[in-house]
């Protein structure tokens, strides 16, 4: 067969392609559907276990997890509303300005741990732009930029870093998103997910709770409660397995905190 | 307490049928892909009289476009589009989008969307002119749904909500006088 010929099989062939597209068996795909609502029906008794031991354990006013509450659906806290989720961390990053937890909560480990309390500024301005989380820790600065739904640039954070530099010392710059990110060239930053502030925070409501500033505690849990929903996606249905996890993980590594021998 | 199970039975299931699975989505999106362009392409004709805009330069510009482009780890599987879009350039100050959005909750539509970054009155008159118009600030859309049953085809779909674009350009006198230098 020659070449000419050649491609005018092909063009047939390709015109009958286009004229009938073969028909897509989606047996494989259903079973796999299947398989992920029997998953999700299993994880469901877990999950549902996990919150009573939860609520049981540490917080009687109930987890945010559990129950009816739906922050999907306040508008306030919208996953591209960055600013309301920003505000309402300073807030909380207020009630305990407490150097070392503060730097725990986004795992920033200095070789020299600031003591005393830290100050905490929102939208901080200065000649490169205004960074959302301004921390000083005395004379040492940390910045964090919060994402929620808005992807960070180089340009921006490369700018808080040249900031940064100039001041006395720096304890570098955090990225607070949802997923770290790939496909950026400054490596200027450390990332901190969610995922492990909310876990973090759930800690610092426990211990208000214990404390008994209850309404530090049920604000924090609220705030936990709408970062798991609508920036993690927590929840029943299909995201039970991994709710389930997450939940585990946090009962886990807060008992074990509790009962860590103090040093 | 009972442990999370990781070892689940997604996980066996999809050992043996995430690749036959993977193409079958990857199938649907070539064939749904291919019937959209195709509408597109039979009707640039008349859509780019509707227009006032150059038929040539809208074929040039037809590229196939999907959301998620890849599969990977962080999409979330809550929506997907099938998109064709004209111009090829991102920074265009229009765009037109013709797509088959399937999502969580909602019915899958398909539509054709134009975005204006300086809309000027353009959305307020497509809206004047058309009642079932969705739009915004910066876009104006029109769709139709097409029920996951398959009573609907998307060929025909595709055609009836083109045929309803070009009829709405005729009627506003076309894309082409707000998207003067000026804007």
């Amino acid at each position: 067969m020659n070449a000419t010929a050649t491609l005018r099989r092909w063009a047939a062939l390709g015109q009958f392609v286009r004229t009938h597209p073969p028909a897509v068996d989606w047996t494989p795909a259903s079973e796999m559907i299947s398989a992920a609502g029997r998953d999700a029906a299993a994880s469901q008794d877990v999950l549902d276990d996990l919150l009573a031991s939860s609520g049981r354990q540490w917080f009687p006013l109930g987890d945010p997890l559990d129950g009816d509450l739906d922050f999907g659906v306040h508008r306030w806290l919208r996953d591209s509303r960055e600013e309301s989720w920003s505000d309402w961390l300073a807030w909380i990053l207020k009630r305990d300005a407490d150097s070392r937890k503060v730097l725990k909560l986004f795992g920033v480990r200095p070789k020299v741990m600031p003591s005393g309390c830290c100050e905490i500024e929102r939208e901080f301005s200065t000649q490169n732009g205004r960074p959302d989380l301004v921390l000083h820790f005395g004379d040492a600065t940390l910045v964090v930029e919060v994402k929620t739904a808005s992807e960070p640039g180089d340009d921006q954070l490369g700018r808080y870093d040249a900031w940064l530099k100039k001041a006395r010392a720096s304890l570098g710059l955090v990225l607070l998103a949802i997923d770290e990110p790939e496909n950026l060239t400054t490596t200027a930053w450390k990332f901190c997910s969610w995922e492990t502030v909310s876990m973090g925070l759930r800690a610092w409501a426990a211990t208000w709770l214990r404390a008994g500033s209850l309404i530090e505690a049920a604000l924090t849990l609220a705030f936990c409660g709408a970062v798991e929903q609508n920036l993690l996606g927590f929840g029943g249905g299909l995201n039970a397995p991994r709710t389930a996890h997450y939940l585990e993980t946090w009962l886990e590594r807060n008992t074990n905190e509790k009962n860590k021998p103090r040093q | 307490m009972k442990k999370t199970n990781l070892d689940s039975d997604l996980l066996r299931e999809g050992f043996k049928s995430y690749h036959k699975a993977l193409f079958a989505v990857m199938e649907f999106r070539r064939g749904a892909g291919r019937i959209i362009q195709d509408a597109v392409e039979k009707s640039l004709p008349e859509l780019a009289a509707a227009l006032k805009m150059d038929a040539d330069e809208l074929r040039e510009g037809i590229r196939p476009y999907t959301k998620p482009y890849n599969l990977t780890e962080k999409f979330d599987g809550s929506s997907a589009e099938i998109d064709v879009r004209i111009p090829r350039e991102w920074n265009s100050k229009w765009q037109l989008w013709f797509y088959l959005w399937i999502g969580d909750g909602e019915v899958p539509y398909f539509a054709a969307q134009v975005n204006l970054k300086n809309p000027g009155s353009a959305i307020d008159k497509l809206a004047a002119a058309c009642k079932d118009l969705d739009y915004g600030e910066t876009y104006g859309l029109i769709s139709e749904t097409l029920p996951s049953d398959g009573s609907r085809d998307l060929a025909a779909v595709c055609d009836r909500v083109l045929n309803r674009w070009i009829a709405l350009w005729k009627k506003v006198g076309g894309l082409r006088q707000f998207i003067s230098k000026r804007s």
